[in-house]
């Protein structure tokens, strides 16, 4: 799966992984993590991410074939 | 100032803890127990309290590495086990049957709650203990009279678990019963050291006690839902 938040946060903002995080209720390391899609968020963290990006969750996360 | 994280702090906790671990042996006794259990309650304590406000990930980071770590204490024990009896040549202690068992017990509990819900679980448990005792009463005394009326408590609670399915919760206050009746019976008839005695009371009564409040927990929650 891979993501678009970097390039959410930079359109919306520019927004610092540390504002997207106190929003969000979670550290700095998970969005860090998220970002670098080494950790998938619950259906609830990625909705409060999509709705703090503005945008959608299929909009911030993609599938990919071999997922 | 730079807020310090809740992983932080868990780190520097953990760190704490083995830090008195190792400067234990130039403690009092009475010291080192009191100090690790208040260094050892406020996280547990944090683990049954709500927990809404915590970071997904650092939740996922902590049971991962509990896991993990598990296994590690799992081997190690295996290991105390064939160390000692290559040394001595006799068979280990109880008190190693009980590190080994009791968490692993606990584990499979907890899973099979989890994945299948109270009654499902609740049914399997029974079935599994009522197996497994049933055999072990066989394999100690064969199919004699005394074979089958150390096997009937478990003949009992696998008709019970059986029967479930259609009643859950007569059955499950009967698991209960069945439960505080193995208590009684392991504490007053069978004579054996404190360590024995946990690893019996893991083995049965409590198997058999989560069971018969899982079967009554979701009688209840279905009745609510009807």
């Amino acid at each position: 799966m891979r993501n678009t938040l970097k390039r959410q946060r930079a359109i919306i903002g520019p927004m610092t992984q540390q504002e997207l995080a106190e929003r969000a209720g979670v550290t700095r390391q998970t969005i860090i993590a998220i970002e670098k899609g080494s950790f998938n968020p619950s259906v609830k963290l990625a909705l409060k991410l999509a709705k703090i990006l503005k945008t959608t969750v299929e909009e911030l996360f993609i599938l990919e074939s071999r997922d | 100032m730079k807020k310090i994280s809740s992983s932080m702090l868990k780190s520097l906790w953990l760190f704490a803890v083995v830090l008195v671990i190792m400067i234990s042996s130039g403690l009092p006794i009475w010291l080192l127990v009191t100090v690790l259990i208040l260094l050892l309650a406020l996280p547990l304590l944090r683990e049954i309290t709500h927990r809404s406000d915590a970071d997904e990930r650092q939740i996922y980071i902590s049971h991962y590495s509990s896991h993990l770590a598990l296994y590690v204490f799992v081997a190690l024990i295996l290991f105390v086990m064939i160390h000692d009896y290559q040394l001595s040549g006799t068979q280990p202690d109880v008190k190693f049957y009980m590190l080994l068992l009791v968490p692993l017990v606990i584990k499979f509990i907890i899973s099979l709650l989890q994945n299948y819900g109270a009654g499902t679980a609740g049914r399997w448990i029974g079935y599994f203990f009522a197996s497994v005792w049933l055999l072990f009463a066989l394999l100690d005394h064969g199919f004699s009279l005394m074979g089958v009326i150390q096997a009937l408590p478990f003949i009992v609670l696998f008709a019970l678990a059986w029967y479930s399915k259609k009643q859950p919760l007569i059955c499950g206050i009967l698991y209960i019963v069945l439960a505080l009746v193995g208590l009684f019976f392991f504490k007053g008839w069978i004579k054996m050291g404190i360590y024995g005695l946990i690893l019996m009371y893991t083995l049965v009564p409590l198997p058999v006690f989560i069971s018969g409040t899982a079967l009554v927990f979701s009688s209840i929650k279905k009745e609510e839902l009807q």
